[in-house]
């Protein structure tokens, strides 16, 4: 057995894979046909004599043929060694028989003898005649003789020499056998192999997307393994890859072939193709030298996989990984940026109600400060008032811009549409300026161009904000010369001629105040055409007025507006700046002049957003101007009904007021056009809207006939340019002499604080403040005579010296009164009833609700105060119809008529009233003679009634509205004592509780 | 009674509307007004604010069972029982017809008719307490004392 084992051991391998393969090539052989590769078979024979590597399995198969051969030999050896001893054993068993025999011839010979019982394989090779070899022996049975016995060695011999013969035919068998295994095995076998491990192979690769082959060292191609080969053999064979195909990677990868050569090591690499043969491909390319005997590099493997799906999602993937990065760079970008903008927001959110916030205590600080001021002070206390009314007026005026600017950011901020008079408009903001002039030495001008309607429709509030701004910037920063409005329509050829003779200040400021005379004429080509007119020819003024209205009828109207001003100008550089916030052209500037920073910008805003634009044009030391473009609406059917208003007024015409703050400072301001349609007691509307009720009845205003008969001398030119002086009354003249010099004593009586009162002073107390007039200050008597005087001297009787109080005592005290003008929405200095006991006091409450009025009532008799009840808008109207109310507190939402609504009517009742009795003042003064009772007649303003709004409703724009529509203030509901009395003392500051 | 016991339970009674949101600091501020001069003015004050109050409530029930419901009409009304509610600072009928007020906008009857149901339960409540402190009031007033404030 051992020999049989070692065998099966030995050659086990060899035998299962010849059976798989065998198996496998019954299955898959007839299925398919082995692709051919492309190869030279010359190259194979060169590389199998002196390659070395790569022949492994050839020479595998050699060697596998080799053993199974030499395994044949043993097992043909081992076989012939049995046979040899089976054949030895059979010669030791013919012996013994031969032996035994020849006893038992003896004894009993005819026993038989079977030789070669078991030799049954080789009967066929070397029959053995047992049959006859028996008969033999039976015959011989019986014969005992000595031929017999001889008979029989002979058969016996014979047998032998049989044997002997078929041991040898086997020998020879066994030799022939051998030889001829010898001979067929290598040829066959190593075919068949070979064949299987083609087809292995074959199927191995046949479905990858791979290319191998086999180049020289020239690196032509030798062999070519493709998977989807279109090429035939002529295409590859020989030729190199650069010789088969070119395009973007071919030269690459044959310089990689290269390289691998002459490096003589292995390698890989991700090649992109993009040939005509290929089109656009990527492979992985592994190449590996091949070397011979003795090591000499004589070409090269290789092995290509198709990668490019893979590269391209590779590509994919990393264009998407690059995109993610992006993406989330840009995320975190924008996440930093929300969260810049909302710690902005919030931040101005802040800022917005902080601003409210310190608005209200600041309000309270001020109003104290006011209410102080009126106490009896010694100089250094005073200056400290002053100081104090002064700085918190500037923080009022930063937090009112800034609450502003958050509502432009907010978008809270909504425009209204409303008719108002562009020349009240002009005249009221050149009015406040005065107030801030601060003792300096300028001219303020106004011009409204002719073709300007007498109405039109707008935001009023904003415009006025927005000239109150730029004037009061142009003051600020104006040492000298003059600060000028302009309004006109754009567009308006009149204009553009005016434009172009010079109405920069900016240019020719020096001209004008040298040679007004070029500017005078220019001025009487529009007040000859329309002057002439109204005062010479009033007939034919409605006409004039209609055919200029024509003009303007249609709807729209572009309203251009101009601030000049002869001031230090603005740096070139500074002007990109100008309008941002908080900025100011420089830090000196800010150090110098003070402010905020905010004033341009929210007038850009403003401007925009009533969709025009604001600009400036500056030259530094010269001045600048500021100009902007309004879309305002005509408003047609007033223009009808107003332009006979117009005419009548324009007789009155236009005003000049003329301020000598400390020397010689006058402003003007003057329509001067025919159209001036001023009425004073609109201008009170106009100004108490926008809470600076305090001009109210200080502005008086003269109207006088106009004509043009001011050819006056140089010096007055500027304000005689619009002044249209009325000829020559030096009644007149003394007239307003008078009045200037009446009201001016009761200002000074009132010493600047109060100023309101004045009128109702002279008016109701004269015999209380009669003593204290004694106080007025000598300055600024002289200051008016001069002025006067030199009114006079010029025969200028038409400058109406006749000052408004309020400008007058602005020119006493500037700081104060600035401090008090500015915009100070809260404290309306309604303290006209100051000598009024508080018992005396009208109150008219407008609510619907009982409870509310009940609980009203009992609040106001804690002052002692008697109250009227409206309970519902049209009965307040009625009410004020009837009566003159000190206060009003008005509910805003009631049935029938609701307090806007109740509160606007009050206030055209005002107008109307106003109006009125401005036409009865001016009887006055031209039948009274000069003197006090002239002066009382003038002083009988009637006041505009401060309203109270009531409401539970308190958002900053619900209060703006109120304010819009004409209140002053508003309690919130429900109505609390304390929150009642602090509006009460808004108005009457020296309320007192009685306490009973 | 007492004048003192009866001081007490006045104080009581007006802390406890305080405390459960009857009223607010509104009423004190009635209270406050009612000096010798008017001495009885938060009673005078309470009697219109609760037959203004049941005139409404009668408008607002009959307004409701109207078809179509007039909301403009309703929303007038809650505005002047909300005013007056809030004035004499009955917090929780304020606060009812605030709600009432939303749903009015809203036109929504059936959220109306139960914020006028809460509104009225709560008027009642209101009433029924303040009624009980005025007649406490009256009494303490009678015996001669007088009417402790809350602070």
């Amino acid at each position: 057995m051992g020999p049989e084992a070692t065998k099966k051991i030995s050659s086990m391998w060899v035998d299962r894979i010849t059976r798989f393969a065998d198996k496998r090539a019954e299955l898959f052989q007839p299925k398919w046909t082995i692709e051919p590769a492309i190869a030279d078979p010359g190259r194979l024979i060169e590389l199998l004599q002196y390659g070395t590597t790569d022949f492994d399995m050839f020479s595998n198969l050699t060697k596998q043929c080799d053993d199974k051969q030499a395994n044949a030999v043993r097992l043909l050896r081992e076989q012939r060694d049995i046979l040899d001893r089976q054949k030895i054993a059979n010669e030791s068993k013919q012996r013994e028989i031969l032996e035994e025999l020849s006893f038992q011839v003896i004894e009993d010979g005819n026993r038989p003898h079977y030789v070669f019982q078991e030799e049954d394989d080789l009967r066929d090779e070397a029959p053995l005649q047992v049959a006859d070899s028996k008969r033999n022996y039976e015959i011989d049975e019986g014969d005992d003789s000595a031929d017999h016995w001889k008979g029989i060695v002979n058969k016996l011999d014979h047998l032998l020499s049989e044997s002997l013969c078929r041991e040898e035919a086997l020998i020879r068998q066994i030799n022939e056998k051998e030889e001829a295994e010898n001979k067929a095995f290598p040829i066959e076998e190593l075919e068949h192999r070979l064949q299987n491990m083609n087809t292995y192979l074959h199927l191995a690769i046949k479905n990858s997307p791979f290319v191998c082959g086999h180049h020289d060292r020239e690196l032509r191609y030798r062999f070519l393994y493709h998977y989807f080969p279109t090429l035939t053999e002529e295409d590859i064979i020989g030729k190199r890859d650069d010789e088969i195909h070119s395009g973007p990677g071919v030269e690459d990868v044959v310089a990689f072939k290269r390289e691998v050569l002459c490096r003589g090591y292995p390698a890989k690499r991700e090649i992109t193709f993009c040939s005509e043969l290929l089109g656009q491909m990527t492979y992985v390319i592994a190449a590996e030298p091949v070397f011979s005997k003795d090591r000499e590099v004589v070409g090269l493997n290789y092995v290509a996989v198709d990668i490019t799906k893979q590269a391209i999602e590779n590509e994919k993937l990393i264009r998407l990984r690059e995109e993610v990065a992006v993406q989330k760079a840009m995320e975190s970008e924008l996440h930093k940026t929300i969260h810049i903008t909302e710690e902005t927001m919030r931040a101005k959110q802040m800022l917005a109600t902080m601003s409210h916030e310190i608005r209200s205590p600041l309000a309270g600080v001020v109003s104290i400060a006011e209410v102080l001021a009126t106490t009896n002070l010694d100089g250094e206390q005073r200056e400290m008032v002053d100081v104090m009314l002064s700085s918190s007026d500037l923080i009022l005026q930063l937090i009112n811009d800034i609450a502003d600017l958050s509502k432009f950011e907010s978008g809270a901020l909504k425009l209204e549409a409303k008719k108002f008079r562009p020349r009240e408009v002009v005249k009221n903001v050149l009015q406040m300026a005065v107030a801030s002039m601060q003792g300096k030495n300028l001219v303020l001008e106004g011009y409204v161009a002719e073709e300007v309607p007498i109405e039109v429709i707008g935001d009023v509030l904003r415009i006025r904000q927005i000239l109150t701004n730029l004037v009061s910037n142009a003051i600020k920063f104006t040492h000298q010369g003059q600060v000028s409005i302009t309004l006109r329509i754009q567009g308006s050829s009149n204009n553009m001629q005016r434009d172009t003779a010079g109405h920069h200040p900016i240019l020719d400021n020096a001209n004008r105040c040298d040679s007004p005379r070029m500017e005078l004429t220019e001025d009487i080509q529009n007040s000859e055409k329309t002057f002439s007119i109204f005062s010479e020819l009033p007939v034919e003024g409605p006409e004039h007025m209609n055919r200029d209205l024509d003009k303007v009828k249609e709807a729209n109207i572009c309203l251009f507006c101009e601030v000049c001003d002869t001031g230090i100008g603005i740096p070139e550089n500074a002007i990109p700046s100008l309008f941002k916030e908080y900025t100011q052209a420089s830090s000196t500037t800010a150090r110098k002049y003070g402010g905020t920073g905010l004033g341009l910008a929210i007038c850009k805003q403003l401007v925009e957003l009533m969709g025009g634009n604001l600009s400036v044009k500056s030259k530094e030391n010269e001045g600048s101007s500021f100009f902007f473009t309004l879309n305002c609406k005509s408003h047609k059917d007033i223009l009808n009904r107003d332009s006979n208003k117009g005419n009548k007024m324009s007789d009155k015409g236009p005003h000049c007021k003329s301020n000598s703050p400390s020397k010689e400072a006058s402003w003007t301001f003057t329509s001067a056009s025919h159209a001036s349609g001023i009425l004073p007691s609109d201008s009170k509307f106009l100004l108490a809207t926008l809470n600076i009720a305090a001009l109210d009845n200080k502005v008086e205003v003269e109207n006088f006939p106009t004509e043009t008969c001011a050819e006056g001398q140089p010096e007055e030119a500027s304000s005689k340019r619009r002044t249209l002086a009325a000829a020559s009354s030096t009644e007149k003249c003394v007239k307003s002499q008078e009045h200037e010099v009446m009201s001016r004593r009761s200002q000074l009586e009132e010493c600047m604080v109060r100023p309101m009162e004045d009128h109702v002073v002279s008016d109701q107390s004269e015999t209380k403040t009669g003593d204290s007039r004694t106080k007025f200050s000598s300055s600024s008597d002289s200051r008016t005579t001069n002025s006067l005087e030199h009114k006079t001297a010029n025969g200028l009787d038409a400058m109406y010296s006749q000052q408004p109080e309020r400008a007058k005592l602005t020119s006493c005290d500037q700081e104060k009164v600035a401090a008090i003008y500015t915009q100070n929405t809260t404290l309306c200095m309604h303290t006209n009833k100051y000598q009024k006991e508080q018992n005396q006091l009208n109150i008219l409450l407008a609510e619907d609700n009982k409870v509310n009025v009940m609980v009203a009532r009992s609040m106001l008799q804690q002052f002692g105060l008697q109250l009227d009840v409206a309970y519902n808008g049209a009965e307040a109207v009625k009410a004020v119809k009837t009566k003159q109310y000190d206060l009003i507190l008005m509910d805003v939402q009631m049935p029938i008529m609701d307090g806007l609504e109740a509160t606007q009517t009050i206030r055209g009742l005002e107008l109307q009233r106003n109006s009125s009795e401005d036409d009865v003042r001016e009887q006055c003064q031209s039948t009274q003679s000069p003197g006090k009772s002239q002066g009382t007649s003038t002083l009988q303003y009637p006041s505009r009634t401060p309203i109270v709004a009531m409401t539970a409703d308190t958002f900053p724009e619900n209060v703006a509205e109120f304010m819009a529509h004409g209140m002053d203030s508003f309690v919130p509901k429900p109505v609390t004592f304390k929150k009642l009395s602090q509006v009460l003392r808004e108005f009457f500051p020296w309320l007192k509780e009685v306490k009973s | 009674m007492d004048v003192a016991k009866l001081q007490q339970q006045h104080l009581e009674l007006t802390q406890a509307l305080f405390k459960e949101g009857f009223l607010d600091e509104q009423f004190t501020q009635l209270q406050q007004l009612e000096d010798p001069s008017n001495p009885e003015f938060v009673a005078e004050v309470s009697t219109l604010f609760f037959d203004d109050s049941q005139r409404i409530l009668a408008e607002l029930t009959k307004s409701l069972d109207g078809d179509p419901v007039d909301f403009k009409k309703i929303d007038a009304y809650v505005h002047q029982f909300k005013g007056s509610s809030s004035s004499i600072g009955a917090h929780r009928v304020k606060v009812g017809c605030t709600v009432l007020r939303t749903c009015c906008e809203e036109e929504n009857r059936e959220g109306c008719w139960q914020a006028l149901q809460q509104v009225k339960q709560e008027f009642f409540l209101v009433k029924n307490r303040l009624e009980l402190l005025l007649q406490l009031e009256q009494q303490i007033l009678a015996e001669g004392g007088t009417i402790p404030f809350m602070e």
